[in-house]
């Protein structure tokens, strides 16, 4: 065992800061409320361009993707350190979906279209977004019902709606899920395309999550969509949409509410009250102690599993557990905030926020909790690794 | 970073479940826990033998000079065996202690014959103040000429029993708490003045009441030097409490069996019990709450054998440890129900070692206290 960095993962930090240094702007660090960013702030996106163009040809823009695809095949420990050296300093990415996108393909796809997608992406020539949920598919995402049928030229037309689809309006390719064998069990009946954001016949309509970064629904109308822009094979969609979700590693976003507990700790450490230091009051303290081991091991079982992934180790039950224990902790943040800041924690105004309104932000934030699925579906994943009893399917 | 045992870890995690599920099934934990010594001796000689309770000793001592993440993964199992077994006290207490800071002539007299399991000795510490910091030593000691004499009561303190010498914490000074500290070694079968009462009750490893009415020690005795054991009892006892993070894990890792094993082979309304999503929450919370406690052990264990400050660290996985365990005991009973409030069903026993282990070494109010002085502290 070894929980430290190796001098030469120090060595790769100081080599990755140094390069920020040099190329971000320093004005470019995201605001602490997204909802400016997500309402298309156009200096930040248009930053966050150039940016990944910057990023790609550094060959740091997917960190896990092969070389022979054009990536930088960085081992696991650095991309760990990228990962979070960028969320550090709060790195304006457009977060791309890549990775997950990029998972799928290595993962299920044709030698061909490994070829083809990965190097552009790779490269940042092309954005993705993914597609899967759907107004009647969200935690039953087998229920997708967009359909893509094969017409007699070879070509593919796709119908139906998604939502919830972040980056939605700004990517070049989604990453979109659909039935192309209605008689076929539905496990068997779709597969998955890459399709043009801006084909004929897709529109869209903005979405207001309550922590801001804009969502989108989507229509598909008669969308023709080439056959070459499978990913897999026809009928595979399933099993690629369940390697691109495996293979998210869309970075240390889940434990980024860590950080927030320490800037909490700092705040709360620098702060008087009438009564003398915050920290002294025993309740208080006693509070923020909690807090802070829970958050040491949301951070601590987030490397073993990011380690594991990395070493082709799968505890898929351990996985949907992380997921489920940094949903809560994001929510006790919040919550503790609330309780020892009171008003400061909810309120905007500069004059009185909070740490400049990230705490504000965070009681927002903290609401999503249907990220990468809700607890209760992590909870399904988590029964079906531990090979636990399934029950019977209702009639 | 490297998450994983190393190979060798891991064959000695595998002996040491192979040579426990032979040698220490329940039927033993329970002979041994209604002997009288809390121990049987026969099992404790075999387990000298396979070198546990000599591996933490250097080689001129008797030992093998293992480093501490060696012996994490034998903790593991005897926590999952539940063995009885005085080992955090003797070996690990008591023989590092004297290792640490007693003279070369006492390391030679004991901790050869510690390693070799022939002596049993244990840590005099806790008063009925109840507490495990310097200041809630008030058993003291007072100078007579070339000796000492101590008068005070220790309480609960673990196979004091069986104990063929005490190491025993008093007062000696008229400093800080924490400059006044020393320790005695003393022969506890053979000391005037000294009694030891077991407590009456069925707890997972023997407790005891000491008396010392003004036992009188040769000053060649003392532990070290006078006034100055408590510096290193503290790093002993962070050591100690690793440790029995270690063995909490592996005790919740059979618990956790046993309810999956339980919700696998049980129908009620004609179908497994585990396909209720109520009862996999059940199971969800005790996994949970193992991968903490399995975690932070770990990360303790590793950062002290690697000499980093971990006086956060250690009291984070005892604070997760203690709650973990009685948690994954309660939501047992839950799943069991009607097998799990039998006397003679294994349950029972992971709720005795699980409360014995809650106090030891300090609770999670102590240890908390701890991570608060470290996190806030330092800006007075």
């Amino acid at each position: 065992m070894d929980f430290s960095y190796t001098e030469e993962q120090e060595r790769f930090r100081t080599e990755v800061n140094a390069w920020l240094d040099a190329n971000v702007p320093p004005d470019s660090e995201l605001p602490p409320d997204l909802t400016e960013y997500g309402e298309l702030d156009a200096k930040t996106y248009t930053l966050a361009k150039e940016l990944r163009f910057k990023l790609a040809e550094k060959g740091w823009l997917h960190p896990s993707c092969p070389k022979e695809y054009s990536g930088p095949g960085l081992s696991f420990g650095e991309q760990e350190v990228l990962l979070d050296v960028f969320s550090r300093r709060r790195i304006p990415l457009v977060y791309d979906a890549g990775g997950l996108v990029g998972a799928g393909i290595l993962a299920c796809g044709t030698e061909e279209q490994r070829e083809r997608w990965l190097p552009l992406i790779a490269k940042g020539e092309i954005v993705c977004w993914e597609c899967f949920t759907e107004p009647e598919a969200g935690t039953d995402l087998a229920n997708v019902q967009t359909s893509a049928i094969r017409q007699p030229n070879g070509d593919y037309l796709l119908n139906g709606s998604k939502i919830y689809s972040g980056d939605g309006h700004l990517v070049d390719y989604l990453y979109i899920l659909a039935v192309t064998k209605p008689e076929a069990p539905r496990h068997n009946n779709k597969s998955m395309f890459l399709v043009k954001a801006d084909s004929p016949g897709i529109s869209l309509e903005p979405l207001q999550p309550l922590a801001g970064a804009r969502k989108n629904v989507m229509h598909y109308d008669n969308v023709t969509v080439p056959a070459e822009n499978m990913i897999g094979r026809p009928e595979d969609g399933w099993a690629v949409a369940q390697a691109s979700l495996a293979g998210e590693r869309g970075g240390t976003s889940i434990i980024e509410p860590c950080r927030l507990c320490d800037e909490l700790l700092e705040y709360c450490k620098n702060t008087k009250t009438k009564g003398g230091w915050l920290v002294n009051d025993p309740s208080v303290r006693r509070l923020l102690t909690d807090l802070y081991v829970d958050s040491k091991m949301l951070r601590l079982l987030y490397y073993r599993t990011f380690w594991e992934t990395s070493h082709n180790i799968y505890n898929y039950h351990e996985s949907a557990s992380l997921f489920i224990y940094a949903k809560a902790f994001h929510l006790r943040l919040a919550t503790v905030a609330r309780q020892i800041l009171g008003p400061a924690a909810i309120v905007t105004d500069p004059k009185w926020a909070a740490l400049g309104g990230k705490i504000e932000f965070s009681q927002r934030w903290s609401l999503e909790t249907h990220g990468a699925g809700t607890v209760e579906a992590s909870k399904i994943t988590f029964a079906r690794a531990l090979d636990l009893p399934r029950s019977r399917r209702r009639q | 970073m490297n998450f994983e045992l190393n190979e060798s870890q891991k064959m000695l995690k595998m002996a040491a479940r192979g040579f426990l599920e032979k040698e220490c099934p329940k039927s033993i934990v329970r002979e041994s826990q209604a002997s009288e010594l809390g121990y049987l001796p026969r099992l404790w000689h075999k387990i000298a033998d396979l070198g546990w309770t000599g591996m933490l000793f250097p080689k001129q001592y008797g030992g093998e000079g293992a480093d501490l993440l060696d012996i994490v993964p034998i903790y593991e199992e005897m926590g999952r065996a539940l063995l009885p077994s005085p080992h955090l006290v003797s070996v690990v207490l008591s023989g590092l202690t004297i290792l640490r800071c007693g003279g070369e002539q006492m390391r030679r007299e004991f901790v050869p014959r510690i390693a070799r399991g022939e002596l049993v000795l244990t840590l005099a510490l806790t008063e009925p103040e109840l507490g495990w910091d310097a200041a809630q030593i008030t058993a003291t000691g007072t100078r007579d000429e070339d000796n000492y004499v101590i008068k005070g009561t220790k309480l609960f303190v673990p196979y004091a029993n069986a104990a063929d010498y005490m190491l025993v914490a008093a007062n000696t000074g008229d400093g800080t708490a924490e400059q006044s500290i020393s320790l005695f070694i003393i022969d506890s079968r053979n000391s005037p003045g000294l009694s030891c009462i077991p407590i009456h009750g069925d707890f997972a490893e023997p407790l005891c009441e000491v008396i010392f009415d003004n036992v009188k020690i040769p000053k060649s005795n003392i532990v070290g030097e006078i006034n100055k054991a408590w510096p290193h009892l503290k790093e002993v006892l962070k050591v100690g409490t690793v440790l029995q993070c270690a063995e909490v894990v592996g005790g919740i890792d059979y618990v956790l069996q046993l309810v999956i094993n339980f919700s696998k082979e049980r129908v009620q309304f004609g179908q497994y019990v585990g396909s209720f999503q109520r009862v996999q929450d059940r199971i969800f919370n005790i996994v949970g709450d193992l991968d903490k406690a399995r975690w932070a052990s770990y990360e303790a264990a590793w950062r002290l054998s690697e000499g980093l400050p971990c006086n956060i660290d250690v009291s984070a996985a005892k604070i997760l440890s203690c709650v973990a365990y009685n948690t994954a005991c309660q939501e047992a009973a839950h799943v069991l129900a009607g097998v799990g409030f039998m006397k003679d069903f294994d349950l029972w026993l992971y709720h005795k070692k699980a409360w014995t282990t809650e106090h030891f070494l300090g609770g999670s109010d102590f240890h908390r206290q701890i991570v608060g002085r470290e996190l806030f502290d330092s800006l007075d």
